[in-house]
């Protein structure tokens, strides 16, 4: 188990905020599903550095077996509580912070995401709703409770995603394994968003090309929420 | 659904919110568009301007404060949005909730009728002969509007007609739907 | 009590005195009528509403809370206004333009200006000379003053119609009640908090201190801690204006400045010089 990254897109597609854990490898060569090949395809260069590589991946084995007991989680957690609290620490301090916002593969995660939205959708609507005029939003906006995408996987990692009616987009890349994150990433928007960027008057709403989140209290506050849960390291 | 919302709007007003008294809310406004009044030298239509304008900003970010307040879903038609802009946002910041009315043929233009305007309780303009006809002193609220509701994808122009400031029998803001904003599409694809 | 050097404006800072010689920044300024205060007094409106009502309406703490915090950008567009009237009219004169000004250059900067007005951004720190200006910084004391002034009346009003308040010994008359009516109920009406501590040399200066300052709990730059204590200086203007107001109001002229305590946000102190230097004040808060 682990988070790897965590990202957010803003109503103009582009990524403000991206900060990476754990470097995402694929693991063993298991290769993906075939449905998600494109996207096993791109995952190697989610990986910023390959050092710890046979580490991460054989970590995880280890600890499948813990994997659904929360109880077994908290005790790890209580119990090493230094030498986790280390590890939590290392990763925060290697892991990159806005370092990719614009490259190629933000722009395919957002894409991906953008496509089976836009599936997701399609899929269920009745084609006539396309035509119809403006009285009904739902055939013009894409968000619609009942097909709103959560997360996808391979067997390398989960993307969960979460969406605001202010088009902003939340999503943070796991091991597969993991539970949902939906209402973590909510929690992010409601919470550590709405603090350190919405109430915070010197800090923008309306980003530009290029301008991403960078206020130490966000990134300490959302590292603080994602490295306190249990499933942070694997 | 009228009930739903009224009721939602109502718990969250009375559970989750934190309050001040009205009147200071009253006086701080009118002290700002008093100096900004100075400031702009009488020009009452710059002063509806910056007013608008500062709606706008505070709006683009209320919309967020208004999301984790209520946690509503996207509403389905024009008409709901009417209705949760009146029984949940103008009552959870402001403890007010203005009559809609006045709706066009097509359901995309209604009104807001204020009877309680907690900007401007007990508020009277000046008598300069211009301010009565020109200045728009509730203003701000318009810009909330547009900025709130362009954030949700709803592309609207948001006037007073009346004020009673102004004599007017009512205190009337049209909202007016123009357009409903596209998901932007990442650079580089379709 | 902090005297690092946190604060690089404080010093700066010279008094600004709330006068009328700010008028002198815009070209003609008539002392004609100004925008109508809301009545200190109820009794003159709907008869049929009893007081204790009145005083029990209620908005949401968030709404002034964001109405507050805009006047910063509102004061820095106005500035911005007043340079571009004064260089527009500058620029007809030589060029000696026909009647295309009519007096109502304030539209043509709107018109003009509309594309730069961009909503949800920060752009309005972008520019130091213009957000840290002493015209800006006294205009944004000058919103504070102007709302103290009228409050007063309205807060010890309340004070005293709240059946759930101990009566109120409102004699305002020494200056030490006075401070601390503006830590306890000024501060927590507002702020919804009071000061944590208030401190006096017994010669006219006071220091009150609020330890989680209300509009400032998320102020933090994205350039760092230095330059969040660099732009913190326009934000304080406003309760600095505020304190002097009410102080006024009450008879008493003073000097208010705030600085950021040890460096450290939400933490702000106060400075309060008084005239009154009457050494009579033993007890403390």
């Amino acid at each position: 188990m682990a988070i790897y990254s965590f990202w957010v897109y803003d109503r103009h597609c582009n990524c403000i905020y991206q900060r990476e854990y754990s470097p995402l490898t694929a693991s063993t060569s298991t290769s993906a599903s075939a449905t998600t090949t494109s996207q096993t395809g791109s995952t190697p260069r989610l990986s910023q550095s390959n050092s710890a590589l046979n580490n991460s991946s054989v970590q995880r084995f280890q600890q499948s077996g813990a994997d659904n007991s929360d109880t077994t989680i908290s005790n790890n957690t209580s119990l090493g509580s230094s030498s986790v609290n280390n590890k939590i620490q290392e990763l925060l301090n290697n892991g990159s912070i806005n370092a990719i916002n614009d490259n190629n593969v933000s722009k395919l995660l957002f894409g991906t995401l953008f496509s089976l939205r836009k599936i997701s959708i399609s899929l269920t609507s009745a084609p006539a709703s396309e035509t119809t005029d403006d009285e009904v939003f739902s055939s013009h906006t894409s968000l619609n409770k009942f097909n709103e995408l959560k997360s996808f996987q391979t067997l390398n990692y989960k993307v969960h995603f979460y969406e605001t009616l202010t088009g902003l987009k939340f999503l943070v890349v796991t091991d597969p394994t993991i539970r949902d994150l939906q209402l973590e990433l909510r929690n992010i928007y409601e919470n550590h968003y709405l603090n350190y960027v919405v109430r915070n008057q010197l800090c923008q709403v309306e980003f530009k090309e290029h301008e991403v989140i960078s206020n130490d209290k966000f990134i300490q506050s959302v590292d603080a929420f994602w490295s306190g849960l249990p499933e942070f390291i694997s | 659904m009228s009930k739903q919302i009224k009721q939602l709007g109502d718990d969250i007003w009375k559970t989750k919110v934190e309050k001040v008294n009205s009147e200071l809310f009253t006086l701080t406004y009118g002290s700002i568009v008093s100096q900004l009044c100075k400031d702009l030298n009488f020009n009452y239509e710059a002063v509806n301007n910056q007013l608008f304008k500062m709606g706008y900003n505070i709006g683009i970010r209320l919309i967020d404060e208004f999301l984790q307040k209520t946690q509503l879903s996207r509403c389905t038609n024009f008409r709901e949005t009417a209705e949760i802009v009146s029984k949940i946002g103008f009552k959870i910041f402001l403890n007010i909730t203005p009559i809609i009315t006045n709706w066009s043929a097509d359901s995309k233009t209604f009104s807001l009728i204020l009877n309680d305007n907690p900007l401007a309780d007990f508020v009277e303009l000046p008598d300069d002969g211009k301010a009565l006809k020109e200045l728009w002193y509730s203003n701000i609220l318009c810009g909330v509007l547009k900025g709130a509701l362009e954030m949700v994808q709803l592309d609207c122009e948001v006037v007073f007609l009346n004020d009673v400031l102004r004599g007017d029998e009512s205190t009337e803001i049209r909202v007016k739907l123009i357009q409903i904003l596209k998901d932007e599409v990442p650079a580089g694809d379709e | 009590m902090s005297t690092s050097a946190t604060s690089p404006m404080a010093n700066k800072n010279a008094p600004l005195p709330p006068s009328p010689a700010h008028s002198s920044q815009t070209p003609v300024l008539p002392q004609s009528p100004q925008v109508q205060q809301p009545q200190r007094h109820i009794q003159h409106d709907d008869a049929t509403v009893p007081t204790q009502e009145l005083f029990t309406k209620e908005v949401n703490a968030i709404a002034l809370d964001y109405l507050i915090n805009e006047c910063i950008p509102l004061s820095v567009r106005v500035e911005e206004m007043l340079l571009e009237g004064q260089s527009e009219i500058s620029a007809a004169i030589s060029e000696l333009k026909l009647e295309t000004a009519e007096g109502e250059e304030g539209i043509d900067n709107e018109t003009q200006r509309k594309d730069k007005f961009e909503p949800g951004t920060v752009t309005f720190l972008n520019d130091e000379s213009k957000f840290l200006h002493l015209n800006n910084l006294y205009r944004i004391e000058n919103y504070g003053y102007e709302i103290g002034l009228k409050i007063t009346d309205c807060l010890i009003y309340m004070k005293n119609s709240n059946p759930n308040e101990a009566t109120v010994n409102m004699r305002l008359v020494e200056v030490l009640e006075i401070m601390k009516f503006i830590c306890r109920d000024v501060w927590k009406i507002i702020y919804l908090k009071q000061m944590d501590n208030l401190r006096t040399n017994h010669i006219g200066t006071f220091v009150l201190i609020d330890n989680n300052f209300r509009p400032l709990t998320n102020f933090y730059s994205s350039l760092g801690e230095e330059d969040t204590l660099r732009k913190v200086q326009p934000y304080l203007q406003f309760p600095c204006g505020l304190i002097k107001g009410i102080l006024t109001s009450l008879g008493i002229e003073s000097i208010v400045k705030a600085e950021v305590m040890n460096g450290k946000l939400p933490s702000v102190s106060f400075n309060v010089q008084t005239n009154f230097n009457n050494g009579g004040m033993s007890k403390m808060m």
